[in-house]
């Protein structure tokens, strides 16, 4: 990609979803340390902050990535910003570092790269990573419901938008 | 500035190879994924011989599956090869031959391992 590799930074993104949040750790650009899909189906809104913050003690990052759920790009419901305000509480109280990146921030990342849609960003995210081809769901359909896998792909979109960000 | 490494990266690895960890405690000769999730969330340190079979199953040297510990032992060893001159220097000893110091120094200058 076109932004400058800091390799120094390990780094955790998460996305929420409904069910609960996917995740990646990097440490720069392209190496992927960790990533995958923590599911919440039988607990309450708070595991998921537990189950956040044993990932963030686990990986020990330097900064812990975020969207911006309040800002007027995101795509998120009502549920999904209660959730996250009820993170960014958490992350605040156990003083963790954090920074959010809007939605508008990753699409503004993808464009030089002609990608515009989810599906569009994950493909061109699996040409860096490619170990990260397995995860990369069908294309959706209009009438299929979101599949879990492609937050993964979020996540590392925040990650890679956050350092675009900083390098700007 | 870099950033301190993980204790272990055994849980990248894995996923990279796409094992899950029932099957690394297969070739681990272990009866279930249990040992292997506790190597992989730093909460046992493996034992050399299966520290060396994690290098056979993902093919990465000890030192990178392991960089934080690796990083730790090498500070230490350098901290202690610097004392060592030091002792040898001051008692002058005969024993701080031309060969020994050059590997002193070189433990001292050596780089930590490069991560890929």
């Amino acid at each position: 990609m076109g932004f400058k590799s800091r390799k120094s930074n390990r780094v955790l993104s998460i996305d929420l979803y409904s069910r609960g949040f996917a995740y990646v750790v990097m440490e720069g650009p392209t190496r992927l340390v960790d990533w995958g899909i923590k599911s919440n189906r039988k607990g309450g809104d708070r595991l998921i902050l537990e189950k956040m913050l044993k990932l963030i003690q686990w990986s020990k990052p330097e900064i812990t990535i975020l969207e911006d759920h309040h800002h007027a790009s995101s795509l998120k419901r009502t549920r999904m910003t209660r959730i996250h305000q009820l993170i960014l509480t958490g992350l605040k109280h156990h003083e963790i570092q954090f920074l959010t990146v809007t939605r508008e921030n990753i699409l503004e990342t993808f464009e030089p790269f002609g990608a515009s849609t989810k599906f569009d960003i994950a493909r061109q995210i699996i040409r860096l990573l490619p170990e990260l081809e397995d995860h990369l769901p069908p294309l959706r359909k209009a009438w299929m419901s979101e599949d879990p896998r492609i937050n993964i792909f979020d996540a590392v979109a925040l990650t890679w938008a956050a350092q675009s960000r900083r390098v700007k | 500035m870099k950033v301190k490494s993980l204790p272990n990266y055994l849980r990248m690895y894995r996923k990279r190879a796409g094992f899950n960890q029932k099957e690394i405690a297969v070739l681990l000769g272990r009866k279930c994924g249990t040992c292997v999730c506790r190597d992989e969330q730093y909460e046992t340190l493996p034992h050399i011989r299966t520290a060396l079979e994690y290098e056979v199953i993902y093919q990465v040297p000890v030192s990178k599956l392991f960089a934080g510990y690796y990083e730790e032992a090498q500070l230490n060893v350098q901290n202690r090869a610097e004392e060592l001159i030091v002792d040898l220097c001051d008692s002058g000893s005969p024993r701080l031959t031309e060969k020994r110091y050059r590997q002193l120094n070189r433990i001292i200058d050596s780089c930590l391992p490069v991560i890929e």
